[in-house]
């Protein structure tokens, strides 16, 4: 059971007694409880009534597996209001329709969940990362951050220095070299009434050629790159169409050929794309990545009709159907890459160095025993570390809101609208305290909230 | 509210579903569908503000190119308040459509969630006063009445986005033309091309301004760049036609309107090249004639035919170049017609009659929607010759 939950992303502990299982719940608070109905030193009825007693662990659903409908298996239940039963032999299919069941009459969120969706509650508030605006390599803005971006994002660029305007940056790229992570942004996607400066800015590119003025310069460079494409017809037109745009096409016809090839021409390659991947090729893909030289690791852009895909600097997904401009950008930011202009840019002096913030509205829906939930308008790369400039996690965090963003979702029916998990990066110390300050400071600051009643759906 | 968007069924398959599908979506602006046929009447509205294209077949894309050409002109060249529902665009398709700046698609399985997302953005764009968007649409309104009053306030209100944004530079180009200043319009063309080399709509529009105002070797380089990129675009085939012809070399100019029909023997250009190749040759009535098929004629043209009738009311041919007006009047875009008024004026006076030239000048002032120190200086001088006329008629 523990591997098939692991399996489906969920985290799991496994306790073996009464006794053992009620310590751990009272000290990590588990979203889910799931037991036998007869355990070695007691039965569920027993962990029921312990949580039913405790005001911060009353919520917490407890799922009885009941494997013989015996009388000592059945008694336990009798009277207490269990989030879900599962008779008979274990059967992993059932199990797992039962615990989406369960959670989703929680809507998904933890039992401890306070909801932030009441009148008084501050909800509207700003994301923050602190950045620096480098200059310009050639139609893309340079900006070395903290985080990857992902291309979906929409930011407030704010620079410390009001000299120079907000401006609003969109379909970012990133280039990560050690622990330089340098986000690009294509210049003419950036949006502001003010943005005049950043078109000025000087190029931090290290190729005289490529800053040159284009009547000048010689002929362009063209970049080679894998094209997995199972229909010839689209390839061919593909091939010709980009031509024009530099870009020499090379066909592979299935996705093993697209690998011989990234193994023979790694060096050579600008990058490979693959009109669709699944994840035993995606799988197969990252391992020969893994076994090239640094700096012969070509990027690989995928296609992909999902939201839920999160790029990196190696896999880029395209959410397809796309745009040729979109397509030739993604190209030339992956060339980039794969140019290790990273290396370059790390060492460049001849930056403008802005700093600045990136900035974005978001919404606190709530927050847990462990961090919270945020909604925003864009899509955040797990893994990011943001500031929630929100006064209430002010308070509680004493000042230092960097939290980690550790699962984005969008909403259904909504694909410009996303909520993102996020936890404090500061350890808060022991989770039952934090929970218990919380939710103290909660109720003192916002008395009539109702937490009980109010959980979101996230 | 802010607005409508316009929804055009080039699959004629969304006319019972539509409504079903967009009921629920929570946006501010309102949806509209239209028939492909239907389409342009609701463009000229000057109510849409955006547009979505149902065409889920590639091989449509001239159907696709003549509403986007219509919107570029009405609405605006606001590719990014468009887009088309296609599950798999073919390349070709892409790259027609990427000839308006379009790179946006939608599936037809998730469309309505889509255009839920775009128009929640077009709304947040248009309710800020900020942003250029708003003052694009009223440029693009007031062109395309030939409001010339407009056209001067909306560029007023754009400020000086043009040196930092390629749409509003784009704009403010498209209202130089529209006024006649082509040099200046071919300068904030090209550099709307700098600002965004992939936004291909600035580089053809600087080549027709480069034709215009005569440098056709340096438009004929700017069409081959573009060429490279996309040798499928009638419009532009038909462009490259123009150019060869009025470079004399008619071999060159015969090779790319046979390219230019083979892609689409419908495009207007390739008449409006025709009509060019007919006047360059002498074929005079052939010309008129191909003239009656002609609308929206553009400004390349639109000069020719002024440069002609200017050169055959100066070698005392007047009547002749009247009635080229009287034609030319009724074919070019509505920015346009102003000019053709002025000339006609101006033959009117060096054919000595002077009323209807004051006929003609008030019609260019009209046209123009404001005075012209050019028509004060005619409207003057046909006065004192009207004068003198009614002076010598008592004398004698």
């Amino acid at each position: 059971m523990e591997g098939l939950l692991k399996k489906k992303g969920f985290r799991v502990t496994t306790v073996y007694s009464l006794y053992e299982g009620l310590r751990y719940v009272e000290q990590e608070m588990p979203h889910l409880v799931i037991c036998d109905s007869i355990l070695s030193d007691g039965n569920a009825g027993n962990i029921y009534d312990r949580l039913k007693s405790q005001k911060m662990l009353k919520n917490t659903p407890i799922l009885v597996l009941v494997a013989k409908k015996t009388r000592e298996q059945l008694t336990p239940l009798t009277g207490r209001n269990f989030a879900g039963f599962l008779l008979g032999q274990f059967d992993g299919a059932a199990l797992l329709g039962k615990i989406k069941e369960i959670f989703s009459t929680t809507n998904h969120v933890s039992p401890y969940f306070m909801s932030f969706n009441q009148d008084g509650m501050p909800s509207d508030f700003t994301i923050s990362l602190d950045a620096t605006v480098m200059g310009l390599s050639g139609d893309q803005v340079i900006c070395r951050s903290e985080s990857e971006i992902d291309g979906g994002a929409a930011l407030v660029c704010v620079p410390e220095d009001n000299k120079f305007s907000p401006v609003l940056l969109k379909q970012g790229s990133n280039i990560v070299n050690g622990e330089n992570i340098f986000n690009l942004f294509p210049l003419s996607r950036i949006r502001g009434k003010g943005r005049k400066w950043i078109t000025e800015l000087p190029s931090v590119d290290l190729d005289a050629a490529e800053s040159a003025d284009e009547d000048d310069a010689g002929p362009a460079k063209v970049r080679k790159v894998v094209f997995f494409d199972p229909n010839a017809k689209r390839f061919d037109q593909f091939k010709r169409v980009l031509a024009g745009y530099d870009i020499d096409l090379v066909h592979a016809s299935t996705v093993q050929k697209a690998i011989q090839l990234i193994q023979r021409d790694s060096a050579a390659l600008g990058c490979v794309y693959f009109q669709e991947l699944t994840g035993t090729n995606t799988g197969m893909v990252k391992e020969v990545l893994a076994k090239l030289p640094d700096g012969e690791k070509p990027p690989i852009i995928v296609g992909t009709s999902s939201l839920n895909m999160k790029s990196t600097e190696q896999l880029r997904y395209i959410k397809k159907p796309f745009g040729l401009g979109v397509l030739v950008e993604m190209m030339t930011a992956a060339f980039k890459a794969s140019d290790n202009i990273g290396e370059n840019l790390a060492s460049a002096h001849t930056a403008a160095n802005v700093a600045c913030n990136y900035q974005a509205p978001a919404k606190l829906i709530g927050i847990d025993e462990v961090g919270g939930i945020i909604q925003l308008k864009f899509p955040v790369v797990t893994g990011n570390r943001v500031k929630l400039v929100h006064p209430f996690l002010e308070k509680i965090w004493d000042g230092d809101v960097l939290a980690q963003i550790t699962a984005t979702a969008p909403l259904p029916k909504k694909p410009d609208v996303w909520q993102a998990r996020f936890e404090a990066v500061t350890s808060k110390g022991n989770k039952v305290k934090y929970y218990e300050k919380i939710e103290k400071e909660f109720v003192e600051t916002y008395p009539s909230a109702v937490k009980d009643d109010d959980k979101q759906s996230a | 509210m802010t607005g409508s968007c316009l929804l055009v069924d080039v699959d004629g398959s969304f006319a019972d579903s539509w409504e079903e599908k967009t009921s629920d979506l929570e946006v501010e602006i309102g949806i509209t569908y239209a028939s492909l046929e239907g389409a342009p009447e609701l463009l000229e509205s000057g109510t849409i503000v955006s547009m979505v294209i149902f065409c889920d077949d590639s091989s449509k894309s001239k159907e696709v190119a003549k509403v986007l050409d219509i919107f570029r002109s009405k609405v605006g060249p606001l590719a990014h308040f468009q887009s088309i529902v296609c599950t798999e665009p073919s390349p070709q398709f892409m790259t027609d459509v990427f000839e308006y700046g379009l790179e946006n698609f939608m599936s037809v399985e998730s469309w309505p969630e889509e255009l839920g997302a775009l128009l929640r953005e077009v709304d947040s764009i248009l309710k800020d006063p900020d942003t250029s968007e708003s003052k694009i649409i009223a440029m693009s309104q007031s062109i395309a009445k030939g409001d010339q009053g407009g056209i001067a306030e909306a560029e007023a209100a754009l400020g000086d986005a043009h040196e930092y944004d390629y749409l509003a530079a784009y704009s403010k180009a498209s209202a130089l033309q529209a006024i006649g200043k082509f040099s200046e319009a071919a300068e904030v063309f090209k550099n709307s091309g700098k600002m965004n080399k992939l936004f291909r709509p600035a580089d053809s529009k600087l080549g027709e301004n480069l034709m215009v105002i005569g440098k056709v070797d340096d438009a004929i380089k700017v069409f081959d760049k573009l060429e490279r990129t996309n040798d499928s675009d009638a419009e532009r085939k038909a462009m490259l036609a123009s150019a060869f012809i009025e470079k004399g070399d008619y071999e060159k100019a015969d090779e790319y309107m046979k390219q230019a029909r083979d892609l689409n023997p419908e495009h207007p250009k390739i008449r409006e090249a025709q009509a060019q190749l007919f006047l360059s040759t002498g074929k005079a009535g052939k010309a008129f004639k191909m003239m009656d098929q002609l609308e929206e004629v553009g400004p390349f043209l639109a000069a020719k035919l002024n440069e002609m009738g200017i050169r055959l009311s100066q070698a005392g041919k007047g009547k002749n170049a009247l009635a080229l007006y009287q034609k030319a009047h009724k074919v070019v875009r509505k920015e346009l017609k102003y000019k053709v008024s002025m000339n006609a004026a101006l033959a009117c006076y060096r054919l000595k009659q002077f009323s209807m030239a004051l006929k003609y000048l008030s019609r260019t002032e009209k046209e123009y929607g404001r005075k012209l120190e050019k028509v004060e200086k005619i409207r003057k001088a046909c006065k004192g010759a009207i004068q003198k006329q009614k002076k010598g008629a008592k004398a004698s």
